[in-house]
């Protein structure tokens, strides 16, 4: 697939979009240069010929139907922080921007759902259905990443080791084709073997099988009480090793994460404000866990954390710091939740992956990231979601130009993901395939996986309109 | 040097108050916590204790069930001892004269120094540490943000002011009010919880307090006559044009017919 596969916008086209959303197109000039990339500028920048800006899902499926027509590609994109490069526009055409979809439709109290638009981003959600005391459980790091593009790649984040991901609280959707069919999938029932899930195969499918035009998700009632434990061991050794301790003895923590020093020294900086502690008895802190424990009373939730301390304890943790006031525990996360600008504003040149692995093979397979840093002159920084075994790595230089650099990142990735592959991990945890990591996803599956997906695509897009070069071809 | 730190128990500040019909202050759901400034207070005390040794108090005039949980929390991050002065419903008294009273009373007195946080984060009336240093008679320096024992047995202080932080040197006995530092108070650790919990808080009831001019009370000369929610400021008005530019131009012709440009 190339450039040829598409035909150029060409002013008729621009006239067609005006008239399915007046005064919401916008062309050369009028295109913010932030829509030729997502975070990840470093896998490439393409500008959209054209940008629009729909509001209903009647619109999306006469754009859709028009560029089905007359082959035009066309990349859905939302809050545009994805880090794989899903929401650029590789072969130019329409981009199509759903923020200004960002309606919260209304709540279902008796059935605890609630139906949004595509474009809501997760943090106005989460406050929202908070203020009503209930809790939208999927808490991925970027909190104003929109729904839509959460769906789109089964984002995960920090409570997925209790609560799951976000596939897990999709009830339904309203999707547009390709073809600018519209279609509904799922429903607002608890069981479903009705078929083939139309709903799973597009949660994850990252806006390549269809647009997601409106939402139903699950929610679940606030929980009353949250205490988090920061756990500093005196090496990372140490500290992965006490993961398995969590589930073996049915702690069953809402979060846990892993984190190094020189992350937490770096993002403690770059938010202003240091919580962590650097030693503890005159030892020298090397790595952390940072875990929350919810409940329905501070009594349950004391036991727990008594019972955690002692576990910690007897397994090598330097102490157990407690953060069981509102202030402790903002305070307590604020680093974590700024780790990948924290990164970034250090940084001249990153790449990163977001592999997962097997919870019990992390410490050996971090023990090889890092043992890369020596033999790749990349600097490594990790940290990730100790409880599910998602590591985000990222590999940086200060000093290398661009064209080193990402020769060099290339060598890291290979081994990196080739080591997964080995000890049964994944490519990607929560931030999916997009552009950057086509050819991973391939060695990883084999061919026929992946013949399966392209067969999927078409079956989805026989022009293969949608989001092109992305996941599968 | 022992060391006094004065604790108030409020309602969690992320929590949004309102009044009811009686105009009296809801706090609804709100857990009680240490009072932020007083954490600051505590933990400058701490680390005083920590370099040249010492004890460190904390006392609330609060009811004792309530303020006992909040001082625990205070036990758990380097207070030596606590006690929780309940005030007699029957009787008029400042916080701050209970305080005085009471800190005179206290297994540590008497204490070299006496610090609380600037103000409460439920109330803000800002006067428990400077009334506390009048009725004691004792020097008192506000809006400190550092504080370090020097070898003369004075203490060292940076005071934040608007413009700028001042050094000033204070001898002790003395009282201080403090501000924000530029760290953040410790957390507890389990075990540091644990001890805690298994610690005695002592109880000081009000009507056996008698200062040292034997008066028994000290009646406020203020009074709060009533309380009100700040007045509502009237309903923004939102432009949503179908263009930013038509929405500019709307945003600037509504600031023009106001003669605002």
């Amino acid at each position: 697939m190339d450039q040829s596969n598409y035909n150029a916008v060409t002013p008729e086209i621009i006239d067609a979009l005006n008239e399915i959303a007046p005064k919401r197109v916008f062309v050369n000039g009028e295109i913010n240069s932030d829509y030729s990339h997502d975070e990840m500028p470093i896998y490439g920048k393409h500008i959209p010929d054209v940008v629009v800006e729909p509001l209903t899902t009647e619109e999306i499926a006469d754009i859709m139907r028009l560029c089905n027509e007359n082959r035009i590609p066309i990349t859905p994109r939302g809050a545009g922080t994805g880090l794989v490069g899903g929401a650029v526009p590789v072969y130019g055409g329409v981009l199509l921007v759903l923020t200004r979809m960002n309606r919260i439709i209304s709540y279902d109290l008796d059935n605890l759902t609630v139906t949004v638009q595509p474009g809501v981003l997760l943090n106005d959600l989460n406050e929202d259905a908070l203020s009503r005391g209930l809790l939208y459980p999927p808490d991925p790091g970027e909190k104003f990443a929109t729904l839509g593009g959460n769906v789109s790649t089964n984002a995960g984040g920090m409570r997925a080791v209790k609560y799951g991901c976000t596939r897990d609280y999709v009830k339904e959707m309203t999707v547009v084709l390709p073809t600018g069919e519209i279609i509904h999938v799922g429903g607002a029932v608890s069981k479903n073997s009705s078929g083939y899930s139309l709903l799973h195969l597009l949660i994850g499918s990252e806006g390549t099988l269809g647009v997601i035009t409106e939402l139903t998700l699950k929610l679940i009632p606030r929980p009353k009480e949250t205490v988090s434990l920061i756990i500093p061991f005196e090496d990372m050794d140490s500290c992965i090793s006490a993961v398995p301790l969590f589930f073996k003895n049915h702690l069953n923590p809402q979060a846990l994460e892993f984190m190094d020093r020189t992350i937490v020294d770096s993002s403690e900086a770059f938010v202003g404000k240091q919580v962590f502690p650097r030693s503890v008895d005159g030892v020298e802190v090397q790595a952390y866990l940072l875990t929350t424990f919810d409940g329905d009373s501070a009594e349950a939730l004391e036991s727990v954390c008594e019972t955690a301390g002692e576990i910690l304890l007897e397994a090598g943790a330097l102490d157990v710091f407690v953060a069981d006031t509102a202030a402790l525990k903002q305070n307590a996360w604020a680093a974590r939740s700024s780790f990948l600008e924290a990164i970034m504003a250090d940084t001249k040149l990153l790449d990163e992956c977001d592999v997962v692995v097997p919870v019990t093979e992390i410490s050996d397979f971090l023990k090889y990231v890092n043992s890369l840093e020596a033999i790749t002159g990349l600097q490594i920084k990790s940290f990730g979601h100790a409880g599910d075994g998602n590591i985000h790595i990222y590999c940086c230089s200060n000093h290398l130009d661009e064209t080193a650099f990402i020769l060099k990142a290339a060598d890291f990735m290979d081994r990196v993901y080739s080591k997964a592959a080995e000890r049964g991990g994944q490519v990607s945890g929560e931030h999916g395939i997009g552009v950057a990591k086509i050819n991973y996803l391939r060695k990883s599956v084999g061919p026929v996986n992946m013949r399966l997906m392209q067969d999927i695509k078409k079956a989805f897009d026989p022009n293969l309109i949608l989001n092109p070069g992305k996941v599968c071809m | 040097m022992n060391i006094l730190v004065c604790i108030k128990p409020v309602p969690d500040e992320s929590v949004d108050v309102s009044l009811d019909k009686d105009n009296s202050v809801v706090f609804s759901d709100a857990s009680i916590v240490v009072n932020s400034y007083d954490r600051y207070a505590l933990e400058a005390a701490v680390r005083i204790k920590e370099s040249v040794g010492g004890t460190v108090s904390v006392i609330s005039v609060s009811d004792y069930d309530a303020a006992t949980p909040v001082l625990r929390s205070c036990l758990s991050v380097g207070a030596d001892d606590a006690a929780v002065v309940q005030e007699d419903a029957n009787e008029e008294r400042e916080k701050w004269s209970l305080l005085g009273c009471a800190s005179k009373a206290l297994p540590y007195a008497p204490f070299d120094v006496i610090i609380c946080g600037i103000e409460s984060s439920d109330i803000s009336y800002g006067e428990t540490g400077i009334a506390l240093a009048e009725y004691l008679d004792l020097p008192i320096v506000t809006r400190v943000v550092s504080v370090e024992a020097q070898a003369n047995g004075k203490l060292m202080l940076i005071q934040e002011t608007e413009t700028c932080h001042r050094r000033i040197e204070v001898p002790t006995p003395c009282v201080l009010t403090f501000s924000k530092p530029d760290y953040e108070p410790r957390y507890p650790t389990i075990k540091s919880k644990i001890a805690a919990r298994k610690s005695a808080i002592t109880l000081i009831g009000s009507s056996g307090l008698i200062d040292d001019n034997g008066c028994p009370s000290s009646i406020g000369k203020t009074r709060r006559v009533a309380v009100s929610l700040p007045p509502q400021r009237s309903g923004g008005v939102l432009i949503s044009e179908e263009t930013a530019e038509e929405s500019v131009n709307k945003a600037l012709s509504i600031l023009f017919e106001q003669n605002v440009i």
